[in-house]
């Protein structure tokens, strides 16, 4: 009868090693979400940050041309000596580069890249040749 | 009997502690989980926000004449009930057209700001 009565005993210890495997688990599951986590955020802050510049750049830039185009004018050094436009030119922080007929916008967008705008002299008016990113 | 009385408080005590650090480190790992759910969750925002804004720049939607519209959560541009707020905010007024930012806020919280020049014949694109 005694021998029957015998019953199932969880050694001492077995809880402990199974909240260590457990805890050990979930920490691990919830650090490698948390790095992903921060690896995207901060990828995403990064486009956010180029975007805007970007953006902002792309924007300067077409309001000088559109201001720009309201004037006519005989050589392209004019466009620039405008008051109106040098002081555009001076708050947008764009630097220009006047080669005879031709005239080169460019502003910094972020480390190592400037939009550049070429524009050529076309009977009185400014004609856009190109706008690109340039390294 | 009185080494089983034993036994059985000893296991009851060891599974007391076990409870109990089970509970903090539970704790700690809901805390730093729902952390990383939120940066996630801002951080898809952000993409949101980013792509509907130079998506409605680029094609010259006619909202952007109105000082203020909405995004809903698929990118359509809605006048109540969008998830994104949306601001055109006007910069330097030009001889033709205007220098505007463009602010998308979600839960009066700033996503982005996008400057953009807005044509006067902002009438293709979008609705």
């Amino acid at each position: 009868m005694a021998a029957n009565k015998k019953s199932v005993q969880i050694g001492l210890g077995i809880s402990s090693i199974l909240m260590i495997f457990v805890v050990l688990c979930m920490m691990i599951l919830s650090l490698l979400s948390y790095r992903e986590t921060t690896q995207k955020y901060t990828i995403t802050q990064r486009q956010k940050e180029y975007q805007e510049q970007y953006a902002q750049v792309d924007a300067h830039m077409q309001y000088v041309w559109y201001e720009m185009q309201v004037f006519q004018y005989d050589n392209v050094r004019a466009w620039v000596e405008n008051e109106t436009i040098n002081n555009l030119l001076k708050e947008f922080e764009i630097s220009y580069e006047i080669q005879e007929d031709v005239c080169i916008l460019k502003k910094h967008v972020n480390d190592g890249q400037e939009l550049m705008m070429r524009l050529v002299m076309d009977n009185h008016t400014l004609r856009m040749d190109a706008y690109q990113i340039v390294s | 009997m009185r080494r089983q009385g034993t036994k059985s408080i000893s296991f009851f005590m060891e599974l007391m502690i076990v409870i109990f650090f089970f509970t903090i480190a539970a704790g700690i790992c809901v805390m730093v989980m729902s952390n990383a759910h939120n940066k996630s969750n801002e951080a898809d925002d952000i993409k949101k926000a980013l792509l509907y804004g130079q998506n409605a720049i680029e094609n010259r939607c006619m909202n952007l004449a109105q000082p203020s519209f909405q995004f809903d959560d698929k990118g359509n541009i809605t006048s109540s009930n969008g998830e994104y707020d949306v601001n055109i905010v006007i910069l330097k007024e030009g001889t033709t057209n205007d220098l505007c930012e463009m602010h998308i806020l979600k839960d009066s919280k700033e996503l982005t700001v996008l400057t953009f020049y807005r044509m006067e014949d902002t009438t293709y694109g979008c609705e």
